[in-house]
């Protein structure tokens, strides 16, 4: 148990006690830490010392002595009231491993297991990169699609001229009577 | 004894008339405009290739390449018609076969896979010895491009810049004739 009013300083005016029992009476705390005590430490009388503490200031003003209110403010207000630095802050420590988790999951998953990178739809400059140095045999190609229709065409259309000509020959064979 | 100048002019006529008439058949020959002696080959050759071409078209939506593979692989064994037989035609239809082959061989490697020399014989075979005398087509350009992706997994990185100079200047030629033809 701590020292009862250890933190107050006497007052020198405050007049004896006439009214025994009076709120102002530090028997009160003895009497009731004792009924704590005869309780088993059960419960707490804090709130009750706290309103008495009140009424003896409200009564006379009880000054704290300098070495007390440095040790209150050390341990009790300034703790309390500091802002902790960025880096030591709790959720730092749940933020910082999952955004590093997600940054190396977006590494791997951009990079195909040939270790080429794969290209994303949805980055415009990953066309143009690819357009702007393609290999000659990918370039060659892209320009066979681009031609194949052309060259589908005309190649139908020498074939029709074909079954034109085939035609015009067994239309003349059969005209003449001859079998092909 | 002399010519009259009359005798003379006659000739002259005469010698542009055959020279015109030459020229106009060389240039009908270039152009691939020259009728096929027997029509009947190329409408065979190009009716058993359509059929084929779909066949090959539907093993691949079934992801079936060594299917699509081996079909060509069948048409390798056609017994290809000459061009004096069925026209330049005849050859351009082998060429886009052979180029179609080996662009699903060099693509999937490792279906009945082949070394990158008999790749090599497969693109010779297709092209054919006389394959510059052919005006320039598309399939034609493809598979000489493939020819150069086939010497540049040999490694020989000349034969394959060769080639692939090759392709683009017919490319080009294609794209210059589209160009004039879309010209108003």
């Amino acid at each position: 148990m701590s020292p009862r009013n250890a933190e107050h300083t006497p007052v020198p005016s405050r007049p004896k006690s006439v009214h025994a029992k009076s709120v102002l009476d530090p028997e009160w705390e003895d009497a009731l830490r004792a009924g704590q005590a005869e309780d088993g430490e059960q419960g707490s009388v804090d709130a009750e010392l706290a309103v008495l503490h009140l009424f003896r200031h409200v009564r006379a003003v009880e000054p704290l002595a300098p070495e007390a209110l440095d040790q209150l403010w050390r341990a009790q207000i300034a703790p309390q009231i500091t802002p902790v630095p960025w880096w030591r802050r709790r959720w730092l420590w749940g933020v910082v491993p999952v955004a590093a988790s997600a940054a190396l999951l977006v590494v791997v998953l951009r990079t195909s297991p040939d270790g080429t990178e794969v290209a994303d739809a949805t980055a415009p400059s990953a066309p143009l990169i690819a357009a702007a140095s393609p290999s000659p045999a990918s370039a060659l190609e892209r320009q066979f699609a681009q031609l194949e229709g052309d060259a589908r065409r005309e190649l139908g259309g020498n074939i029709d001229r074909g079954r034109g000509v085939l035609r015009s020959q067994l239309l003349a064979m059969a005209s003449k009577g001859d079998t092909p | 004894m002399t010519m009259t100048r009359a005798a003379r002019g006659w000739m002259s006529l005469l010698a542009g008339l055959v020279l015109g008439a030459l020229l106009m058949l060389v240039g009908l020959a270039q152009a691939g405009r020259l009728a096929p002696s027997r029509p009947e080959v190329l409408v065979a050759l190009a009716q058993t290739l359509e059929v084929e071409h779909q066949r090959v078209d539907l093993l691949l939506a079934q992801k079936d390449i060594a299917g699509a593979i081996a079909a060509l692989e069948r048409l390798r064994t056609t017994e290809w018609p000459d061009r004096a037989v069925a026209g330049e035609a005849a050859e351009q239809l082998r060429h886009d076969v052979y180029g179609r082959l080996l662009r699903l061989r060099l693509d999937h490697p490792k279906v009945d896979p082949r070394s990158p020399d008999q790749l090599a014989a497969i693109a010779q075979e297709g092209l054919g010895d006389d394959y510059k005398t052919l005006a320039t087509n598309a399939f034609t350009a493809r598979l000489v491009a493939l020819r150069g992706e086939v010497s540049e997994l040999r490694g020989d990185d000349d034969a394959a810049l060769l080639a692939y100079d090759e392709a683009l200047t017919m490319n080009r030629g294609l794209l210059q004739q589209a160009l004039t033809g879309a010209a108003p």
